[in-house]
């Protein structure tokens, strides 16, 4: 998907589990063949990576990993003013209020729930990505 | 040169139709397609275009001797005219000269013409795939661009009936995940949350519940896949008066544009012919979604049966709870000389009444009879039950009835009336004494009471006797016993010893003693509620009933005293009484009831300053 020339296609994958870096490698390059995944294993290296590599237009972060969690990537990420725009959207296998209230407080853009079917994941990705990519400032 | 001998056209077309029923998506297969036309005989670049329904370029790419590019810089500007100028299902050749747009792209790799085939593609939309070529291209190449078309017609609808499966793959997923949820709780709002969290943004940009509460549909639950937009989702959702109105096209949502949401579809949640709610997904203005209203109808009617499950269950329970206080009294009696408490676990694994009860009888002549029974079973016929048994045995006590006389007189009552339950009884009948309470238990069929001295020894009262409603005879062998000052007698039904910690251990084993020992000084209805928690350690998972009394020991001093004189009075009644019991600072600020119960080695120390109540009291050992 091509929506203009000139956006940015880049998208950033933090997710430990090897399994479900596959699935979201699998799941984004059939709905969305035009877009660029990078993926990092776990939550210490992101703000490394977010200056000093190509900035991202998103960037999937898993909420439970070892070491330094989704909840602390996404504190530190937006404790630099450079990332405050940066859309970030947080994949957890928790529906529970309290998890998405201490997301949405934390920064995340969109909480999305993992759900173990993959066709649903696809599924779940796709909407993820179509509604980003249709918002002005990507 | 003939394309099909010098360039193994028929090699490479064999190898894309191969590619065509393996192909997951239309990178994959591009990369050979394009590879193979661009090897074609005069054919210098190679240009695909996928447009939506609505005419925009959705997917570019573009590949000439520098390679395969997806969505190179402007191309999508560069092919915003080609649809007009070249028409739809035929092959079609123009000069650079006619396409102003890509001329620079084409006349760079070079080209000087561009041969293209329009074809429609799934959703509506419209494919292009063209052939930059230098001179007017031969029949071979004309005749590979149709074949290549027949081939990428092919892919493209596998790829699409691929993508429709998993779709509905997906759908299915979502409905059966949704489905456990709401079967497996009971928290209808809570789970209705989370299935919200399921469908967005897999099948929505938002969604939103309401349920009817009061009669009108109120908003229990929003998502919205954009978290700052959220908050505004619910703001603006509002209460819905009226009859709702399903919906089976999207229409405008009637949002404000901030919340990003411009159509919506709603399901009404209808449970046998009620609506009890509304499930709307919402969505921005072209997201492309299609083919939800199937889903939110049947997500709509799995919801609806959850709401009405559980509105059900509440009101079920909520009668249970209300018949099960009803067969117990509203409040025990005050009787001088005894600090008397009682609690009741009902089982919360079922929507029936139990049948254990307690009560405790004030007889003429300053007697009192304390009872716990149980009836077989549960249900309506153990209430029915129950109820007769309690007030049986009440009427018969206050009337001056024996205990002995009363449960025999049920006993036989049960058993002319030919009901098929039993029920087992404790009682304990108190009799003042001289300085002790006289104290005779009688059992049933039922767990005997316990007496807690207040030193902590803990004891089983020795009686025996058949249970009610079996036999004419009750074989009643009562147990006899003197409580002093502080002791106390426990009844109980046998969901309490029964109740099992997370090794399978019982609770009445060894526990039970060892609990009322620790917490033999604690005001009775704290003692109470220490039991029914199983000491916080066993599951009481069934129905129990406890009653628990205290004797508190004959009066000793009961004055009404200015705040100035309490604490030397009470120094000194103690002092007469034992100059081992002291009392601790007394705080008191005005006129004062003083009372003392008990013995040389235990007593209570009562202070009344409210003659309404709100009295404190302390208790004293030697």
């Amino acid at each position: 998907m091509d929506r203009s020339d000139g956006l940015n296609r880049l998208v950033l994958v933090v997710e430990d589990s090897e399994v479900d870096r596959e699935a979201i490698d699998r799941a984004l390059s059939r709905s969305h063949p035009e877009l660029t995944l990078e993926f990092l294993a776990d939550g210490n290296t992101v703000l490394d990576r977010l200056r000093g590599g190509a900035r991202p237009a998103l960037m999937f972060l898993d909420l439970s990993m070892p070491g330094t969690d989704g909840y602390a990537v996404l504190s530190a990420v937006r404790a630099d003013p450079d990332f405050a725009s940066l859309t970030i959207i947080v994949l957890t296998s928790s529906t529970t209020s309290a998890d998405i209230d201490r997301c949405y407080a934390a920064g995340a853009d969109s909480y999305i729930y993992k759900p173990v079917n993959f066709a649903l994941f696809r599924t779940v990705l796709q909407g993820a990505v179509d509604y980003w990519y249709s918002q002005p400032n990507h | 040169m003939h394309p099909n001998r010098d360039n193994r056209w028929p090699d490479r077309l064999h190898s894309l139709w191969r590619s065509a029923f393996a192909a997951v998506n239309t990178r994959q297969f591009a990369d050979e397609l394009y590879t193979g036309l661009l090897a074609l005989p005069g054919v210098h670049g190679i240009l695909g275009v996928r447009y939506t329904a609505a005419g925009a370029a959705q997917v570019t790419r573009w590949a000439d001797a520098g390679g395969l590019r997806t969505g190179p810089a402007g191309l999508s500007d560069e092919v915003s005219g080609l649809p007009a100028a070249f028409p739809l299902g035929e092959l079609a050749h123009r000069p650079v000269t006619d396409l102003p747009g890509i001329a620079t792209r084409i006349a760079a790799c070079g080209a000087d013409g561009l041969l293209v085939t329009a074809f429609e593609v799934s959703d509506g939309g419209l494919g292009l795939l063209g052939l930059a070529t230098a001179g007017p291209p031969d029949d071979a190449v004309l005749v590979a661009l149709t074949q290549a078309k027949e081939v990428v017609d092919a892919a493209e609808r596998r790829i699409g009936e691929q993508r429709e499966m998993e779709d509905q793959q997906a759908v299915d997923a979502l409905l059966a995940e949704a489905s456990l949820r709401m079967d497996a709780s009971l928290d209808i709002a809570d789970t209705l949350r989370a299935v919200l969290r399921l469908v967005v943004p897999a099948l929505a940009d938002g969604a939103a519940i309401h349920i009817q509460r009061d009669g009108r549909m109120v908003p229990i639950a929003a998502a919205h896949v954009n978290a700052q937009r959220e908050e505004l989702l619910v703001k603006h959702l509002g209460h819905v008066t009226g009859d709702p109105v399903a919906t089976d096209e999207p229409h405008p949502s009637g949002l404000p544009a901030e919340v990003g949401l411009d159509t919506m579809t709603t399901g009404v949640l209808r449970a046998r012919g009620r609506d009890v709610g509304l499930l709307t997904f919402f969505d921005r203005r072209d997201s492309g979604r299609q083919n939800s209203t199937k889903f939110l109808r049947d997500l709509a009617g799995r919801a609806a049966l959850a709401i009405d499950n559980a509105t059900l269950y509440e009101q079920r329970r909520a009668d249970v709870l209300s018949l099960q206080q009803h067969l117990l009294p509203a409040v025990l009696p005050t009787v001088p000389g005894l600090e008397l408490a009682a609690g009741y676990n009902a089982a919360d694994h079922t929507l029936e009444v139990g049948g254990d009860f307690y009560g405790v009888v004030d007889r003429p002549g300053g007697e009192v009879v304390a009872l716990v029974g149980d009836v077989c079973g549960r249900g309506a016929q153990a209430a029915a039950l129950t109820g007769l048994a309690r007030h049986t045995l009440e009427t018969v006590l206050a009337e001056g009835g024996s205990p002995r006389h009363a449960l025999g007189m049920l006993n036989q009552k049960m058993l002319d009336n030919r009901i098929s339950r039993f029920l087992t009884i404790a009682t304990a009948t108190l009799t003042a004494g001289e300085g002790v309470l006289e104290l005779e238990a009688l059992s049933a069929g039922h767990p005997p009471p316990l007496v807690v001295r207040r030193d902590g020894a803990v004891e089983e009262a020795g009686c025996t006797g058949r249970l009610l409603g079996v036999l004419a005879d009750l074989r009643l062998r009562g147990w006899r016993d003197r409580l002093r000052p502080g002791d106390l007698v426990i009844l109980f039904s046998d969901g309490l010893i029964e109740a099992r910690d997370a090794a399978g251990g019982f609770f009445g084993d060894v526990e039970l003693a060892r609990s009322l020992r620790e917490l033999r000084s604690l005001p009775l209805p704290s003692l109470v509620d220490g039991l029914i928690s199983g000491s916080d350690r066993y599951h009481v998972n069934d129905d129990v009933a406890v009653l628990a009394i205290r004797y508190l020991g004959p009066p000793l001093f009961d004055q009404v005293l200015p705040a100035a004189d309490v604490a030397d009075a009470v120094t000194a009644a103690l002092r007469d009484l034992n100059p081992a019991l002291r009392a601790g600072q007394l705080l008191v600020t005005g006129p004062t009831r003083v009372t003392i119960t008990g013995d040389s080695t235990w007593a209570r120390l009562g202070l009344h300053p409210d003659p309404n109540g709100g009295s404190v009291w302390t208790d004293l050992t030697a």
